[in-house]
């Protein structure tokens, strides 16, 4: 076990408890939602995520949503979620606003202006200056010691002698020349890894010291039951999270998800691409209709949809019930004890004809 | 020589993500449902032994085109080894539709609706000027589709240039793909995109020798000179008949002036005067 974080106090998400470190695993901060322990949490403000896309058992969200006095959500679309929220705070889009400076420690570091385009529309306003006018009103002016987005980027920019303009001059992007090469860090005689070797390690002795298998061997999973199929996800290129599905073009090019079933194993079952059907996962939870892509890509016992489809809120006017969300289906999942990840392709379905 | 410019989309390098697609209907404006591009997957073999690749539906810009043979209105033409539009021109006839070997103009909005390499909006004139199209491309014109390809499959700029190139690609290819070809270097007159293909062309939905249909060929090689044939014919027929028609009109005059002589009781001489007066 690592020891205490700063605070020395407990993390309701169970990071150095329930996981080694990382950071917070969203998924389990909905216990503590609902049981209170270790502490109760009263409130919740939703900025930019989806949690019924983005969290396993999404009952279970709902239920600790419920809990909450208080839940704020600042998004630019009419998502799930939104309904669910006592107050919503509609954001401008990411081209009528500024954002924090995109900065890249990648090993060419860079950074990168967000700027608006076009002037917000409707009644939206930006992050910055929501976060900024809740902020005053709370007693915080000392966190916000400035006016405008354009301010605080060019006080941020000053530290490397750029200032706004200079930064729309180059093009918008400041790139440093960095260490992109191992040779790089030889000639400092320095090691580009943070391991006790200074290596690439494939034997951790940290992991060992923490309780956990230097080095991780396979473990076999669960078969699929009889007449399941282990259920996996994954991305369309066309489509962003859960994100993009009504947006007019990419909604075009991919409207809705289809259930990738193995060739042969659709022919056995007498399903043809295109068919209708309805999954139910080993918890007797049902998805919406979706069709069936029949294809030998796909190994026998798995089946495979794209993530972010089977939106419920009427809002998502393009999206709104088209495919199939995985998401509703992944009642269950498995805790990574290292990182605090969720392995959410632990559960299995079957297809069903009839609704 | 005036350059020829062209396309060339290298299928090695392709990871169908469509972002080409969405770049040209977004900078061309297309209007809701028109696409220029279309991209597909093939599949051979079965998970976990399986190839696959994608393939492209866009405009060949053929360098003898079958659709701008066919256009009755010159709303298609070559430039510069492109095939342009000239909307305001189209008849929406659709002949270019039934012409084209690879199923690619399509007519939406009562107009033809296909891939000009970007070279001015729908609705606008296209082809400008050529010295004013010429200064364009030299100012690094680069097509929608290329400039978003986040894998540079898509190249666009000198017909030649391309070529070596997708040669070059298909030498270094054939080791790991013993097939891959490049497709178009010939067909119907040399095509304006360009194709590194890691198998036959088949294989891709591509004819190996694309050729406009059976039908349009026969219409302009056989049915067009014998029906211009055939008109000219009733054309000569019917000025022969229009003086036999005017002989025998005033044949029949004649006749009736001679029996309104011969009985001016039964008919008055006015009648007889207005008649003659109507048929002058």
């Amino acid at each position: 076990m690592l020891p205490p974080g700063p605070t020395g106090k407990t993390r309701a998400d169970g990071a150095r408890e329930k996981f080694l470190r990382g950071a917070t695993a969203m998924q389990e901060l909905i216990e503590p939602m609902v049981t209170g322990q270790p502490y109760p949490i009263k409130g919740l403000v939703l900025y930019g995520t989806n949690p019924f896309h983005t969290i396993p058992n999404v009952p279970r969200t709902k239920e600790a949503l419920q809990k909450l006095d208080f839940v704020l959500t600042v998004d630019v679309l009419p998502q799930d979620h939104v309904a669910w929220s006592d107050v919503v705070l509609p954001e401008a889009t990411y081209l009528e606003r500024y954002d924090e400076l995109w900065a890249c420690g990648h090993k060419t570091p860079y950074i990168a202006l967000r700027e608006p385009a076009i002037e917000p529309l409707y009644e939206t306003k930006p992050g910055w200056w929501m976060a900024r006018e809740l902020g005053l009103r709370l007693g915080l002016e000392a966190f916000f010691p400035w006016q405008t987005a354009e301010e605080y980027l060019n006080r941020r920019l000053s530290s490397l002698s750029l200032n706004l303009d200079k930064l729309r001059e180059q093009g918008g992007v400041a790139i440093q020349k960095g260490k992109p090469y191992l040779a790089d860090f030889e000639a400092e005689g320095a090691s580009p890894f943070g391991t006790p070797s200074g290596k690439v390690e494939l034997y951790s002795e940290a992991l060992a010291g923490a309780g956990f298998d230097p080095l991780p061997e396979y473990e076999p999973l669960t078969e699929a039951p009889e007449g399941f199929f282990r259920l996996l996800y994954g991305r369309s290129p066309v489509h962003t999270f859960a994100r993009t599905q009504n947006t007019p073009l990419l909604n075009q090019l991919m409207s809705e998800n289809e259930v990738w079933l193995n060739d042969r194993i659709a022919a056995d079952l007498g399903l043809a691409a295109g068919d209708q059907v309805w999954l139910e996962n080993q918890d007797g939870v049902r998805s919406g209709p979706i069709k069936v892509k029949a294809t030998p890509r796909i190994r026998p016992d798995c089946v495979y949809m794209v993530h972010g489809f089977g939106h419920e809120a009427p809002g998502m006017t393009r999206a709104h019930r088209r495919g199939a969300s995985d998401a509703a289906l992944q009642t269950r999942y498995a805790l990574d004890p290292i990182c605090g990840g969720a392995g959410m392709r632990v559960n299995f379905v079957k297809l069903v004809r009839e609704s | 020589m005036a350059t020829r410019y062209a396309f060339s989309l290298d299928l090695d390098r392709c990871i169908g993500c469509q972002a080409c697609v969405v770049a040209c209907q977004a900078g061309n404006e297309l209007p809701a449902g028109d696409r220029f591009i279309v991209v597909s997957d093939i599949v051979r073999g079965q998970a976990p032994d399986f190839w696959g690749s994608f393939a492209h539906q866009r405009c060949f810009h053929c360098g003898e085109a079958p659709c701008v043979a066919v256009c009755p209105t010159g709303t298609l033409s070559k430039w510069n080894g492109l095939t342009v539009v000239e909307p305001e021109k189209c008849s929406a006839c659709g002949y270019c539709t039934d012409a084209c070997p690879f199923d690619v103009p399509h007519i939406i909005q009562n107009g033809v609706s296909k891939c000009t390499a970007c070279l001015g909006l729908r609705g606008q004139v296209v082809p400008v000027p050529d010295t004013q199209v010429a200064q364009t491309l030299k100012d690094g014109h680069i097509p929608w589709c290329v400039q978003t390809c986040p894998s540079q499959a898509l190249r666009f700029g000198d017909r030649e240039t391309l070529l070596t190139e997708a040669k070059g690609r298909v030498a270094a290819l054939q080791a790991r793909y013993p097939k891959a070809q490049v497709y178009g270097e010939t067909q119907l007159g040399g095509l304006g995109l360009l194709m590194v293909l890691l198998d036959e062309p088949s294989v891709y939905g591509l004819p190996v020798d694309p050729k406009p249909p059976l039908a349009q060929t026969l219409w302009q090689e056989a049915v067009q000179p014998v029906s211009l044939g055939l008109s000219a014919l009733a054309a000569g027929l019917m000025g022969a008949m229009f003086f036999v028609a005017r002989r025998q009109h005033a044949l029949e005059k004649a006749e009736l002036h001679a029996a309104a002589a011969d009985a001016p009781a039964a008919a008055p001489p006015s009648a007889a005067e207005t008649v003659e007066g109507k048929h002058d």
